[in-house]
């Protein structure tokens, strides 16, 4: 008899597609667990045909937002909705969940579940987050160039299942693949020529790449390669349909709110190769096997959010404040306008192994994904600017990111991906001994936390203990945590850190003396851990 | 138009008036202006004095100059800049009850100086380098800082500081700066004495305007570290007149990103914008070993700046309104 799992994922479109391969692996362990999978409705359609979710949960989103939102979250009204949703009134083995907000935290307390990952609430709502690769999660959002780990790659991880590459995880149903060649073949897809889709839209106009240039591009691909351009977008983004339309002068399949969502999944299977933004309808291409050359400007980072699968090649802006922060997101961001139509060409010919032009790369690094031997998503540079600060910087980061897996792989239980270069030009090496540097530090730190911990306890078991001693000891333990959050510390260890900490029991000292001395020693094992690797 | 120019009796604003004054001159307008820097140390004096009576006697004083200018001057329009005492509902209620046009120009950042809230109503336009919180407002307009081209114009310096900071410690600056292990940077500014860090040149006061030109001259890095209370604080939505000033020096600058920098500047090719500090880190590394992308780069900076952002333009922005 397999598990019983519940995954809960109140996510949009992208995110939700981006777990499938955790979902299909997890389904492939022995014996076959019976997953539930609850997700937002409006996005729940195109998962009807997926073989290995045995149940599909679909919330309308007013409700999630009415219920399980942010802030103000009232326990009666969320018990009264459990109340009404059998699904989540059951006991299971393992309850993941992959939900960002605090209110999913919140139900997922109240769910029956021997194992939980991901957020989930504590005994006084406070925020905690269940596992290590559910902490890596969401540290790695707020670290997003430093991080090398795919997003599928870490709800696998989340799973608990061996990393392994997975592929068609968005199986789509025989009569809508062949009904959805029918209609492109109607609308003007001939047996010569190349499909090729366009997503012109984003999930914000900050990544938008500009519809100018997916004209130009567009005009390319149609005289270079004889591409039949398909136009993929919801009705909201018909405006840039219509700007397109004007400007194109070859011709163009129009599907742009003019499909249906759970047509979308056969329709990318009809094109060869999708060009779009950083978006779900990238994703779901890439879910059911179709390249993809994916654009990431503003907030957006290939490493997180590159589509999953072998191939694939991510266009990122190489500006040197991108990807920005929620604290720096501009007005007017020109880094999406500053990739230039040459280096999309050149990463679409690349995608479609087509010779490519030695047209100049211009405001990005090309970088094409591929399989690590431990079956991990890598994206690894491919091309990009030579002679430019911005060149280098990309460039640095990405062996700051490999040092940076380097840091966490052990706790993760994942191999070391690259081991340190020793020598070399002053790359790959200074970047890994300034990690080093930084883990030494906070090595220090945590252990001074623990010397003062272990005084409190010690001191404890003394006949009379000395309260001003002990007082002392715990003013050692506060300047320590504020030295945590005001140092420099290693690529997502502070977050790390804060996760850790918030799952020591709330009680008094002694106690909190021996629950710190535990959480701290976590900490130093990761950093020392490190070190001994260099 | 007749414009009166009203100037700040002390900070950074202060010697932005008579610049002001020449820019609404340039732009075509009669034009003086009312500089009250020169009250600034009485005013310090008795900001902790206690004396209350001299105190009272000091913004009487002040008062009665505004006035008696006014009076003088006949402007047809009032500018007031940040900190300029232009916040008497009863002067200023009288004042367009005559007819005269007033307008603020809050060169402020608005968490850190909230007198905004008493006198934005007070003004005809309300001029401020944020957009928000001040959008609601039926009399705002956005209008960022900008650089005085007479002021930019230095002979060449030799570049003789690596990396240089010009301002105050704000929490920010003081975390961050500690942590910067580059063996040829300097900081100047009121208030870094007390802070501790081996790089203070000058910290025990506040440079002059002539004095912080010279150091961005000298200087092959100028860091511009906007000011942030949080100390891990690294983003806003500002952009603050140093950006413009460098920029129109032709001098080098690495800035935190602003939400409001591309709409003057290009963050990747007229002045390098980070999102976080360790990559502020990596470019002061690079560029050190890389002087001459950095003097192209701000090349481009100081063509952008005379182009757009001189005092002139911001001047003939405010008379589109009046005029």
């Amino acid at each position: 008899m397999g598990k019983n799992i519940l995954i809960i994922h109140f996510s949009r479109l992208g995110d939700m597609i981006q777990s499938l391969p955790a979902v299909k692996l997890l389904s492939e362990t022995e014996p076959r667990p019976r997953i539930t999978y609850a997700c937002l409705e409006e996005f729940s359609r195109p998962l009807r045909h997926v073989p290995w979710i045995d149940e599909l949960v679909s919330v309308p989103l007013a409700t999630v937002n009415e219920i399980l939102n942010e802030k103000g979250i009232k326990p009666e009204v969320v018990e009264r909705w459990i109340e009404g949703m059998p699904p989540f009134r059951r006991n299971y083995d393992l309850l993941i969940n992959w939900t960002h907000n605090q209110g999913s935290g919140y139900l997922c307390s109240r769910i029956n579940s021997i194992r939980k990952e991901g957020r989930i609430s504590g005994a006084g709502n406070e925020i905690l987050v269940s596992g290590n690769w559910g902490k890596y999660l969401f540290a790695a959002v707020r670290h997003r160039t430093n991080n090398p780990i795919n997003m599928s790659d870490i709800y696998i991880g989340m799973t608990g299942v061996k990393h392994r590459p997975a592929s068609a995880t968005l199986p789509t149903d025989p009569e809508s693949d062949a009904a959805c060649r029918e209609r492109l073949w109607e609308m003007g897809l001939g047996e010569s020529h190349i499909p090729i889709g366009l997503q012109l839209g984003a999930s914000s106009m900050n990544r938008v790449w500009p519809v100018e240039n997916f004209i130009r591009l567009g005009e390319m691909l149609s005289s270079r390669l004889n591409a039949r351009i398909v136009l993929f977008g919801s009705e909201k983004e018909r405006g840039l349909a219509e700007m397109f339309l004007r400007g194109a002068n070859f011709p163009t399949i129009d599907l742009v709110g003019r499909t249906r969502i759970d047509d979308l999944p056969p329709l990318l299977k009809c094109v060869r190769l999708l060009v779009s933004n950083d978006t779900g309808p990238m994703h779901i291409a890439a879910a059911v096997g179709t390249g993809t050359v994916g654009i990431f400007a503003s907030t957006a980072y290939f490493s997180l959010t590159g589509p999953y699968g072998e191939g694939h090649i991510a266009v990122q802006s190489n500006y040197p404040c991108a990807p920005c922060l929620n604290s720096t997101r501009c007005d007017h961001p020109l880094c999406a306008e500053a990739i230039t139509v040459e280096t999309v060409w050149e990463a679409v010919c690349l995608a479609l192994g087509e010779a490519a032009g030695g047209e100049k790369i211009r405001g990005a690094a090309l970088y094409r994904s591929s399989f690590t031997q431990e079956g991990l998503l890598d994206y690894r540079p491919v091309s990009g600017e030579n002679n430019s600060f911005a060149a280098w910087l990309i460039s640095r980061r990405d062996m700051q990111s490999r040092a940076v897996h380097a840091l966490w792989a052990p706790w993760l239980g994942l191999e070391r991906r690259d081991a340190p270069v020793r020598t070399g030009d002053g790359g790959t090496a200074f970047v890994f001994s300034t990690l080093g540097t930084a883990c030494v530090e906070y090595l220090e730190i945590y252990r001074e936390a623990m010397d003062a911990c272990r005084s409190i306890l010690r001191e404890f078991r003394r006949d009379r203990p000395r309260i001003e001693y002990i007082k002392s000891r715990i003013e050692m333990l506060n300047k320590t945590e504020l030295k945590i959050i005001k140092g420099e510390a290693p690529p997502l260890l502070k977050e790390i850190n804060e996760f850790i900490m918030a799952e020591a029991a709330v009680c008094n000292f002694p106690q909190l003396a021996r629950e710190l001395l535990e959480k701290y020693a976590v900490m130093a094992n990761i950093v020392t851990r490190f070190e001994r690797g260099c | 138009m007749r414009v009166l120019v009203v100037g700040a009796i002390q900070g950074g604003t202060a010697p932005l008036c008579g610049p002001l004054q020449k820019a609404f001159a340039d732009a075509g307008q009669e034009s003086d202006c009312l500089d009250f820097s020169p009250h600034s140390e009485e005013f310090l004096r008795l900001q902790f004095s206690g004396d209350e009576e001299r105190t009272y006697r000091f913004h009487l004083d002040i008062r009665l100059e505004l006035l008696e200018k006014i009076r003088r001057f006949e402007p047809e329009l009032v500018f007031g800049i940040a900190q300029s005492p232009l916040h008497d509902p009863e002067i200023l209620g009288a004042l367009r009850k005559a007819g005269i046009k007033l307008a603020f120009w809050f060169v402020e950042d608005y968490r850190a100086f909230d007198y905004w809230k008493r006198i934005c109503h007070l003004f005809d336009r309300f001029f401020a380098i944020q957009k928000e919180p001040f959008s609601r407002l039926g009399n705002f307009h956005y209008l960022p800082p900008a650089c005085d081209p007479d002021s930019c114009d230095l002979p060449a310096a030799e570049r003789d500081i690596a990396v240089s900071f010009v301002g105050a410690p704000y929490p920010n600056r003081v975390n961050f700066f500690a942590r910067l292990n580059c063996a040829g940077f300097r900081i100047f500014g009121e208030g870094w004495s007390a802070c501790g860090n081996p790089c203070v040149e000058v910290g025990n006061r506040r440079l002059s305007a002539r004095e912080a030109r010279s150091v961005y001259a000298r200087s092959r890095i100028n860091l511009n570290l906007h000011s942030e209370t949080d100390p891990v604080g690294f983003g806003g939505d500002f952009v603050n007149p140093r950006t413009f000033e460098l920029a129109g020096m032709g001098a080098f600058q690495l800035t935190n990103m602003r939400k409001h920098l591309p709409l003057h500047f290009d963050p990747a090719d007229e002045v390098i914008a980070l999102s976080r500090w360790e990559d502020m880190k990596a470019a002061v590394e690079y560029f050190l070993k890389h002087p001459q992308e950095a003097e192209e780069i701000a090349a481009r900076a100081k063509a952008r700046a005379m182009r757009d952002h001189t005092l002139r333009q911001r001047a003939e922005e405010v008379l589109n309104f009046f005029m």
